[in-house]
């Protein structure tokens, strides 16, 4: 079992991830073709960032391994959290829960247009909202039908607004 | 100058009840869109163009005036009660605005917000009247040398607004501009870094980039707060006036002044636009304040000086339009098509042949400003209360509305699934105490650098010389100079005072 939570290691996890995103977009950079001859070519702003991003990377990388350091020497380390249960994992993971939710319901209005995956998502999204003990379901299917559909004929029928169709129309 | 009988005549055309209707129509129509994250003032006018078709030329004009007034104050609103800017011109808003509404003191930023606003709009517009032939060609003079270093000096707020860790901000604000990239360059059109997917030539719009990464965010993390048994403070519903006082008012005019004049300068000037005023504004206001680390706890300068900054823009927007026929953001250049559509050219001629058109401009922007102010105090106590709507309902209702802008911009299906990719991102960049704000003026200000430095090097031939030849550029990159030593002197001076507090606590521990 772990004995040092995950957390102390973000910081470290972080700047590597950006000296790689900065090695990533350097290498893309020769990949841009240049179809005119100019004295910046479209390259050149791509490859200085990238370089830039590398520097502060390895600056970030530094400070990040000290401040681990430190915290090990003086026994600042934070232990890893006692085993959870799903639910816990799931309470605790809310934030990530409901963005994992947004995604599906944003691929999904290209899919099935506005109305539906609006009125499906805006339930769950009220339930991941709240507890279980205070739940009035009928309440939040009420809002969740009312409230798209409104929001869909006011931006389409008085303003004019595009909105996605999909394939139910 | 002041022609008091062409001023009159103005108001004449416009204080008709036709002219008032379109007016308080615009008006209230801009605030609810620009109210709304991922739509704007410019959608509004681009949706009521074809209404201006069966109008007289001055009501046209009555109409999307109150639509542009509308439209930037309207962002006040959910960057106070949401943290969440209904436009991009509003971002600065959210820094102070909402800790501001967190303390319970929701109608006091509102209120603080409305007034200088108002304040804002009211100097632009008589810089307009006044000096707006002047001002036109001193635009002029502004090349892509200067275009660039005024670009620079935008950047180093990076510096001033990362908060506690600088390098995280930089790296965050090189991100931005990287996320800028995507698409085709500037100059010679080359697509990059598209990978081969159509969508992605058009680049990543503004609105999915900083509604995704600031707003989404907001209703992910609001997923877990809300479960917190500790409920926030509710906010006061009992104002008085505009919930500050007089001292506090006239403390704040001398930063509203400055801002106003920022926000003129950089509306003249076509391209940049009032997306980056308030955040030079702010940042400006927030260098030369006595309390800097008072900044971004929620006090009334932040507010003071981003929506001063935004409003001022409009009139000093309408400058180079008028004067020059030049549009300088999207608003102006839709204001341009409508004034075409009605036979009027603006240009150097107009204020020759055509001199009570302006004047109809003037007017009709003052009473819409008189319209913003009116309505926005009138709206005041019932905008406060969406905070007491239940979060569960509020968070994934504005979910939905910024679907709804986001498609709008482009009606493209991908500008929304951007908008989630993004308010991924935002997320994960919170995680790992990555500041946001400096993307977003990356995302923003990076593009402008790139294409006027690339610009300017083809037309000197490759030659950096006409940069140090040129007051205007020299003098921003002296600003640039000074902004960067002043964040790096006081990232130097916390650090020691830390260091300080940790030697002495050390001291401390080991007399115990």
């Amino acid at each position: 079992m772990r004995k040092y939570s995950l957390n102390n290691y973000k910081n470290i996890g972080a700047a590597l991830a950006v000296l790689l995103i900065a090695v990533f977009l350097f290498v893309s950079s020769f990949f841009v073709k240049t179809s005119t001859v100019t004295t910046l070519g479209p390259e050149f702003m791509p490859r200085l960032i990238s370089i830039v991003i590398f520097l502060l990377g390895l600056m970030n990388l530094r400070t990040a391994v000290r401040d681990f350091q430190f915290l090990k020497k003086n026994g600042k380390l934070e232990p890893a959290p006692p085993p959870r249960t799903p639910k816990e994992i799931f309470l605790n993971n809310l934030d990530w829960v409901s963005g994992a939710l947004m995604m599906v319901y944003v691929i999904s209005i290209s899919i099935f247009g506005f109305l539906l995956p609006s009125i499906v998502y805006m339930f769950l999204q009220i339930l991941l909202y709240t507890t279980t003990q205070k739940r009035n379901y009928g309440l939040y299917l009420i809002f969740s039908i009312v409230i798209p559909c409104a929001v869909y004929f006011l931006f389409r029928n008085y303003f004019f607004l595009m909105l996605p169709k999909g394939i139910l129309g | 100058m002041f022609n008091f009988a062409m001023i009159a005549e103005g108001f004449t055309s416009v204080l008709t009840p036709a002219g008032l209707f379109y007016i308080a129509l615009g008006t209230f129509v801009g605030i609810i869109f620009g109210a709304v994250p991922g739509l704007s003032g410019a959608v509004a006018i681009a949706l009521f163009i074809p209404v201006t078709y069966t109008l007289e030329p001055h009501v046209s004009i009555a109409l999307i005036m109150g639509l542009m007034m509308g439209g930037v104050s309207g962002g006040l609103i959910s960057a106070v009660l949401l943290n969440i800017p209904g436009t991009a011109a509003s971002f600065g808003t959210t820094f102070d605005g909402h800790p501001m509404a967190d303390r319970g003191e929701a109608g006091k930023a509102l209120g603080t917000g409305i007034v200088y606003s108002f304040i804002g709009g009211l100097l632009s517009m008589f810089s307009l009247v006044l000096i707006a032939p002047a001002l036109a060609k001193f635009a002029l003079k502004f090349g892509s040398w200067e275009y660039f270093c005024i670009a620079v000096f935008a950047l180093t707020m990076v510096a001033s607004l990362s908060g506690k860790n600088m390098v995280k901000g930089l790296i965050s604000g090189c991100m931005g501009f990287v996320i800028a990239m995507v698409g085709i360059a500037p100059v010679d059109f080359t697509p990059r870094f598209t990978f081969g997917i159509l969508e992605l030539q058009g680049g990543f719009a503004l609105i999915s980039v900083l509604t995704g990464s600031f707003a989404l965010g907001e209703v992910m993390k609001n997923a877990k707060k809300s479960r917190d048994p500790v409920k926030p403070k509710v906010a006061t519903y009992k104002i008085k006036g505009f919930g500050f006082t007089m001292k506090e008012f006239f403390t704040q005019l001398p930063n509203c002044i400055r801002s106003s004049l920022i926000g003129i300068g950089v509306g003249i000037l076509p391209g940049i636009g009032a997306s980056t005023s308030n955040l030079i504004a702010y940042s400006v206001a927030k260098d030369s304040s006595k309390y800097p680390e008072r900044f971004g706890t929620g006090i009334m300068d932040g507010i003071c000086a981003s929506e001063s900054a935004n409003n001022a823009t409009v009139g000093g927007a309408m400058i180079p339009l008028l004067a020059l026929g030049i549009p300088g953001d999207v608003a102006t250049a839709l204001l341009l098509g409508a004034l075409t559509l009605q036979g009027i050219q603006p240009g150097p001629l107009l204020f020759v042949n055509n001199a009570g058109l302006v004047y109809t401009v003037f007017a009709s922007m003052i009473i819409a400003n008189v319209c913003m102010i009116l309505m926005m105090y009138g709206g005041m106590r019932g905008f406060v209360r969406i905070l007491s709507v239940s979060k569960s309902v509020l968070m994934p209702t504005i979910m939905i509305l910024c679907c709804v802008g986001a498609f709008s911009n482009n009606n493209r299906a991908f500008d929304i699934i951007m908008l989630g990719v993004f308010g991924i991102y935002g997320m994960l960049l919170q995680k790992f105490d990555f500041p946001v704000t400096p993307l977003i003026i990356g995302y923003i200000v990076g593009p402008i650098a790139e294409q006027n430095l690339r610009r300017a090097l083809i037309l000197s031939d490759g030659s950096i010389l006409p940069m140090f030849q040129s007051p205007i550029a020299l003098f921003f990159l002296l600003l640039a100079a000074v902004s960067v030593y002043l964040s790096v002197r006081k990232t130097l001076r916390a650090r020691r005072e830390a260091m300080a507090a940790g030697r002495l606590a050390a001291e401390g521990e080991e007399d115990i």
